[in-house]
């Protein structure tokens, strides 16, 4: 999957834990996990919402990486 | 549509075409033989192996139904009871230790739905193989044997998925329904978020394409089968009814929402 996220750094940065973090973006503990392992890509909604959450921008927290052709 | 787009859809089936041509000529010689064998078979030999069977499952299903309910619930009890245990001394750091509790409640809850559809089995097997029309001399018993061990199996899955949604909702208390809900099921998937729904998609499409798969080889065997044992064209009916049922509801839902965006 082309995109790289630093969920997990952030995360540690505040010192929460995943499911802390699914009750601050509204989601379950599974999808910040998934978020982090690479397994699924979050809504433009909900990218938004973590983004607010450590006041950065969502491109501070996601990366996307173009498949090599 | 542009030519560039057309090339492109041709090319893709002319690779296609000659291993599906292939395998449809397999598939037709294989059929050939396998429905020659099956009537050189039926010929010359006793249609015995039938009429064991139907004894075999006639005898043993009664018991084999307390085995199972006694199992599944002593499964579930250890499940519950760990996964539980587990959570509540969870330090709320190590992930791993919460991936394996529900890890553990799914297969626990696969279980459970696997005896759902085996206690109906057991009482339509019961029904079709005559045991619950003997109520005459000493077959009471067999009678009251299958019945109990049938309204005890469904009260038995019931209270057991009841346990198991309980704790999946002391887990993550944003999950909302309870099993006796007639609502449950959309009540349960309101409540869960974008990436749980989507997971929930990805499982339903492969039951769909694993469901359609089985479906052409269950007509097959019943085609083939329907030579040997003689059992009519109710499986055949019945397999076809599924199919279509699962076809045109997929085909009509996927129409529908493309109206809709």
């Amino acid at each position: 999957m082309p995109l790289v996220n630093h969920l997990k750094e952030f995360r540690a940065k505040i010192s929460v834990n995943q499911q802390e973090m699914g009750q601050l973006t509204g989601v379950s503990r599974q999808t910040i996990s998934q978020i982090e392992r690479g397994d699924y890509s979050p809504s433009v909604a909900l990218a938004l919402k973590i983004a607010k959450v450590f006041g950065v921008t969502v491109e501070d927290i996601f990366e996307y990486e173009e498949d090599e052709v | 549509m542009s030519q560039e787009v057309k090339k492109t859809i041709k090319k893709d089936d002319r690779k296609a075409i000659p291993i599906f041509f292939v395998i449809l000529f397999v598939s037709m010689i294989a059929g050939g033989v396998i429905g020659f064998c099956v009537g050189m078979l039926r010929e010359g030999i006793d249609v015995k192996f039938a009429d064991m069977l139907n004894r075999f499952i006639v005898k043993a299903l009664p018991y084999g139904l307390y085995g199972v309910i006694a199992m599944v619930a002593i499964v579930v009890i250890i499940a519950c009871k760990k996964s539980r245990r587990e959570f509540y001394v969870w330090d709320g750091e190590d992930e791993e230790v919460l991936n394996k509790i529900e890890m553990r409640l799914g297969y626990a809850l696969w279980m459970v739905s696997l005896h759902t559809i085996f206690n109906f089995f057991v009482f339509s097997a019961s029904i079709c193989t005559g045991l619950l029309d003997r109520v005459h001399g000493d077959k009471w018993m067999e009678m009251i044997i299958i019945l109990g061990g049938f309204i005890l199996g469904t009260a038995a899955v019931t209270i057991e998925q009841q346990k198991l949604v309980n704790l999946e909702k002391e887990m993550n208390p944003e999950k909302s329904g309870s099993v006796y809900d007639v609502k449950f099921q959309k009540k349960w998937m309101d409540s869960c978020d974008e990436a749980e729904k989507y997971q929930i998609y990805q499982c339903a499409y492969k039951a769909y394409k694993d469901t359609n798969s089985l479906c052409l080889i269950l007509w097959v065997f019943c085609t083939i089968s329907g030579m040997y044992f003689d059992f009519g064209l109710m499986p055949t009916i019945i397999i076809t009814l599924v199919w279509g049922t699962m076809i045109t509801s997929y085909t009509l839902e996927s129409i529908h929402m493309s109206k809709k965006n």
